[in-house]
């Protein structure tokens, strides 16, 4: 289903390239909820992502004509989103500079909210558990496992090589794999 | 789309799990379809996203208005902006604030300008021009299509639709504009005068049309195409409700469509958005009528939906 999308995507790029007002409709549907997913991870602030989504799209529209149908108009708008989000936190005045690369967020008001709801509890671990990961690996998690993003995409979107984006992911997985193991011992002894 | 998918090769999992002892793959692998369970924390509503679509679209059109404004302005600083403009214009007065009109999609109006210039809008049109016009030169701008009847005054009339420029004295001619037709072609077609036609900033490269006369620019061109001979009866064709499709892509054709009738076509054949087709419509009565007709030529079948149509293979 990923792969058809991803067809459907550049089949929309071209569209888009000759200003066909729909298919950039439809690929703003499809993509937006995602993307504010994703700059939220960043703005930590539902609001400043939505617009930081949408003015990425306002300059997809203007720059149009530039679209390249060959390669990844999905990988193209993760990376304006990702760079307009890291923008938007460098000119946040009064607020503490966060250092991406190292700096390690802790949990915030959205998930403490949606932890509360009625969820599986495994999938409430596992939010927490991503949300323990150190930044660039949870970054890199998170574009692999949610947004459906190859390694190529990831590694142009995060300006790192394939290779590292490989090894974030193993490492990612390893901690996730020793939580979810120590979790379910602990279920089984309860049982 | 499932953000719980799992079998997609693509994803790069193969690719991760090989760096893992083979005893311990599988259960690496289970880990990795568990985490997807934890779909994302932030949720956006079908509506939300609807909102924020129609916010992108105005500020798309407004930006096409005003492109040569502030380029490279955040969201935050844009509001900061506006809330300047907005100051400047209580000192100023609202005199320099354009004035807007847009024709509903289904409907054609008859604007009549401060110089006592009229202007016929096809549906879904809009122009906009400065409260001050014909004290300050008789300049506005259009995305759409209109048919303007000029008086002939003391500056030139000049209109400004998808990068390109229209100047006359006193003529009639029909521009059009639209911004969602394939390569945001402008065409201009004259029934009276003169006009002088040419790309924004590109006066030196100019066509002139005489009666009878049409020229397109479009974005793969590098200027406004030479004038060629159009019968007086093609030329704004609209304005009786007519359909006139000279070898034009689907795509503009289906957009004429949804103005006129004010309904919502999808065209869900891939490959088919820039096929040509040629057609006239003297007395078009009917949607449907037209819709079959064209899918009979293409080979295409189309669908009623909720607010229009469906057009597929």
């Amino acid at each position: 289903m990923e792969n058809s999308l991803n067809e459907q995507i550049q089949q929309w790029a071209e569209q888009i390239k000759h200003s066909d007002r729909k298919a950039f409709d439809e690929l703003f549907r499809k993509l937006y909820p995602r993307l504010v997913y994703f700059a939220t991870g960043y703005t930590r602030d539902k609001a400043a992502a939505c617009d930081v989504v949408q003015d990425a799209f306002v300059a997809l529209w203007k720059k149009r004509f530039e679209i390249d149908p060959a390669s990844s108009l999905k990988g193209y708008l993760y990376t304006a989103v990702r760079n307009r989000a890291l923008n938007h936190i460098r000119n946040r005045s009064g607020m503490v500079l966060l250092d991406m690369e190292e700096e390690e967020l802790p949990g915030t008001e959205y998930q403490k909210q949606h932890l509360e709801d009625s969820y599986p509890q495994v999938a409430k671990k596992f939010e927490k558990w991503i949300e323990e990961l150190p930044g660039r690996q949870r970054e890199t998690f998170k574009l692999s496992r949610f947004d459906g993003l190859d390694h190529e995409e990831i590694a142009g979107v995060m300006g790192i090589s394939e290779k590292t984006v490989n090894n974030h992911i193993v490492a990612a997985l390893g901690y996730l794999r020793s939580c979810y193991n120590t979790y379910q011992s602990e279920v089984n002894r309860e049982e | 789309m499932t953000e719980k998918n799992i079998e997609n090769k693509k994803s790069g999992l193969d690719e991760v799990l090989k760096q893992f002892p083979a005893e311990e793959r599988d259960g690496v692998a289970e880990v990795w379809k568990e985490s997807g369970k934890a779909g994302p924390a932030v949720k956006t509503s079908k509506k939300e996203t609807e909102q924020a679509l129609a916010g992108v679209h105005e500020r798309i059109d407004l930006e096409t208005y005003s492109a040569s404004a502030a380029n490279k302005t955040s969201g935050y600083f844009r509001v900061w902006m506006a809330a300047a403009v907005v100051m400047i214009i209580l000192a100023a007065g609202w005199l320099l604030l354009p004035k807007t009109v847009t024709v509903p999609r289904g409907e054609i109006a008859m604007l009549e300008l401060p110089d006592g210039s009229s202007v016929e809008m096809n549906s879904g049109t809009t122009i906009w021009y400065s409260r001050l016009f014909s004290y300050t030169g008789r300049s506005l701008k259009l995305q759409g299509e209109a048919f303007f009847d000029v008086k002939t005054g003391n500056h030139p009339f000049r209109v400004e639709a998808g990068g390109t420029v229209v100047e006359v004295t006193g003529t009639r001619f029909n521009v059009r504009s639209w911004s969602d037709d394939p390569g945001s072609e402008t065409s201009v077609a004259v029934t009276e005068g003169e006009v002088q036609f040419y790309r924004l900033d590109e006066a030196e490269n100019k066509v002139v049309l005489r009666p009878g006369e049409i020229s397109t620019w479009h974005t793969s061109l590098a200027g406004p195409s030479l004038p060629e001979p159009v019968s007086a009866g093609d030329v704004a064709v609209w304005r009786d409700q007519r359909f006139v499709f000279q070898d034009k892509p689907l795509l503009s054709i289906f957009n004429e469509l949804e103005r006129r009738y004010d309904v919502q076509i999808y065209l869900e054949a891939p490959g088919f958005s820039f096929e040509t087709l040629t057609a006239y419509y003297n007395q078009p009565q009917n949607l449907e009528r037209i819709l079959e007709d064209i899918c009979m030529v293409k080979g295409l079948r189309y669908a009623e939906t909720a607010n229009g149509y469906r057009i597929f293979k």
